[in-house]
């Protein structure tokens, strides 16, 4: 992707941060601890396109997300959001993002979400005629719609954060960040929100969305690119299904009475089998036997074989989907 | 100035407030208590005190009563921005707001429209009970009284606005309220004119800018004076709310751009 199809371009982006000391050891005279937190990213996101950022906690997600919505000064490196920079032309950037961050908690709780989205409004320069309309589209859109009236300080956590989603969402903003957007939402709501995400504002608007998460839907099937960061690097870009092609190995769970069956110890040694991992059965004398495969599908319908033709009683055989968090396991346990 | 982002939030912020209604008729019924002990004490310090403050009005009363409203205003106006601001960062409500496409000195001046406005009322209110009472008010001079008032309401908001620069920087105001209550108490003329307070400490009043406030509003509400005649003091009061207003305005803008450094804006 060339720099001026981006609408977010960063480079070499640095970030550290001091933790305060106490007293004890400002009498101590302690030297105050760096904690480098984001070291050294640079990414691309086109319009249209969904960036997720993965990574356990203190990654640096946040972080980075809050440098692109001018939040926080970068100590270094360079960030560019539609063509502005985000330190040098703040203003021009906070016209184009909106940001949810998963532990906001800045509202007005004894007025209603309508209210408070109306102010917001307000706040971003939208038109008093156009601010109605808006309002109630971004309240259909996060299910808010029958509770728009109530005071927000009765909303649950997970309606919280639907409205902060909508509060974002109200600017229309080119570039959207969204950190863990469908943490509180329940499954369905978090399917029509993604749907939206996914319908309005990257295929029609154009816009560019990148978002933190947790969530394998939303890293496996939502995001068209995903960036893993660990200890503020960021160690490896890409497809999340092609990343998890590359890095986890493919594994089937054979569901059998036999684990411990001689077959398993035999797979071992054929070329496709990496190793074998049983569990423990469960009380019903069923249990679980990991196959890590060395090939793809071929290997599996292999084992398979071989195990009925050893006499292996299987009741269930499952190609596994490579799990988040086997993704962020085994990439960082590579890169680092 | 986005006049309309101030509307919105003076909006929000009332609708706030209204929904705490006992809070607020208490508030009104206080004003009561305030009034009453006044107007008894100072009917029976009235022989006393009527030579020392031929200056400003002669009956002591409404002297007093001018002295407890500016304090009341004073603190109010004082603690409005660390009090929005110290909120802001624990809930994350600053951040929200520093997201939207108003600059923050709109949303300050928003932010604290409603609490300023709230003061000056139960200010006028107070006023108003006193004269019911006997305080003796120039009719012609309730305009450029409340001019007086503004000033003195902009140049403490200021100070307010140094408090909520420390707050974003320390997480505290420190002393900057009691300082400024105190010195208005003490030294700025509110319960007995500054020419009576003794030679060292006189200098000290002349640092106190609640002193000039008050002497020009008792000499125009209560003395019935012109514009002209309270020009020295009221000279002094707008430099001093000019200087105390940009160095807010520098200070916090400074205080904004460290935390965005340090990544302070949000921490509790």
């Amino acid at each position: 992707m060339t720099d001026t199809a981006a609408l977010v371009v960063v480079d070499d982006l640095k970030k550290h941060f001091h933790p305060l000391r106490g007293f004890r050891d400002l009498l101590r005279g302690t030297p105050a601890r760096t904690l480098e937190v984001v070291r050294g990213v640079s990414f691309r996101v086109a319009p249209g396109e969904f960036y997720g950022l993965l990574g356990v906690n203190g990654a640096g997600k946040t972080t980075l997300m809050k440098m692109l919505s001018t939040l926080l000064i970068p100590d270094s490196g360079s960030a560019q959001v539609g063509g502005h920079d985000v330190v040098r032309e703040a203003t021009a950037v906070r016209d184009l993002v909106s940001i949810s961050l998963a532990t906001e908690r800045g509202l007005f709780w004894r007025l209603s979400a309508r209210e408070n989205l109306r102010l917001f409004g307000t706040l971003n320069r939208l038109a008093e005629s156009e601010l109605h309309g808006k309002i109630a589209t971004v309240l259909e859109v996060v299910g808010l719609a029958d509770a728009a009236d109530r005071m927000v300080g009765e909303y649950s956590s997970g309606m919280i954060q639907r409205l902060f989603v909508a509060r974002a969402l109200l600017a229309q903003p080119r570039v959207l960040l969204l950190d863990e957007p469908t943490r509180s939402l329940d499954p369905i709501s978090a399917r029509a929100f993604r749907t939206f995400l996914r319908e309005e504002l990257a295929k029609k608007r154009q816009s560019a969305v990148v978002l933190a998460t947790h969530d394998a839907d939303e890293a496996f099937d939502l995001c068209d690119r995903v960036a893993i960061l660990h200890h503020g690097v960021l160690v490896a870009e890409g497809p999340a299904r092609e990343l998890a092609a590359r890095y986890v190995e493919p594994r089937v769970t054979v569901r059998t009475r036999e684990p411990s069956h001689p077959a398993f110890a035999s797979l071992t040694h054929s070329p496709f089998v990496r190793r074998v991992s049983p569990v423990a059965p469960a009380g019903d004398g069923w249990g679980d036997v990991h196959v890590f495969l060395d090939g793809g599908a071929t290997s599996g319908a292999q084992v398979l074989q071989k195990l009925v033709s050893a006499g292996v009683e299987v009741s269930e055989f499952t190609a596994e989907r490579a799990s988040l968090a086997d993704l962020l396991e085994r990439v960082t346990q590579v890169r680092a | 100035m986005n006049w309309r982002a101030v509307g919105a939030l003076l909006r929000a912020e009332w609708l706030t407030f209204s929904t705490y209604r006992t809070q607020t008729v208490l508030s009104l019924l206080a004003l009561g208590f305030t009034v009453v002990p006044v107007y008894f004490v100072a009917n029976a310090l009235q022989g006393t005190m009527a030579p020392r403050i031929a200056q400003e009005g002669t009956q002591y009363f409404a002297f007093v009563l001018t002295g407890t409203m500016i304090i009341s205003l004073v603190s109010s106006c004082i603690s409005i921005l660390p009090g929005v601001v110290q909120a802001g960062i624990g809930s994350g409500f600053l951040e929200g707001l520093l997201l939207t496409r108003t600059p923050w000195l709109t949303w300050l001046i928003g932010l604290s429209a409603y609490q300023i406005l709230w003061a000056l009322l139960r200010a006028l209110l107070v006023m108003i009970a006193g004269w019911a009472l006997g305080a003796r008010i120039a009719g012609a001079a309730i305009i450029p009284g409340l001019f007086v008032l503004l000033l003195i309401m902009v140049l403490h908001w200021g100070v307010g606005l140094c408090g909520a620069a420390m707050v974003i920087a320390f997480r505290t105001e420190g002393p900057l309220r009691q300082i400024f209550v105190v010195g208005t108490t003490l030294l700025g003329g509110a319960f007995y004119p500054t020419s009576v307070i003794p030679g060292g400490l006189q200098v000290l009043s002349n640092f106190v800018p609640a002193s000039y406030g008050l002497r020009a509003l008792r000499r125009i509400l209560l003395d019935g004076k012109s514009f002209a005649e309270a020009g020295s003091d009221l000279g002094i009061l707008v430099i001093m709310t000019v200087t105390v207003c940009g160095l807010g305005l520098v200070l916090f803008g400074s205080a904004l751009r460290r935390a965005r450094v340090t990544g302070t804006l949000a921490r509790a």
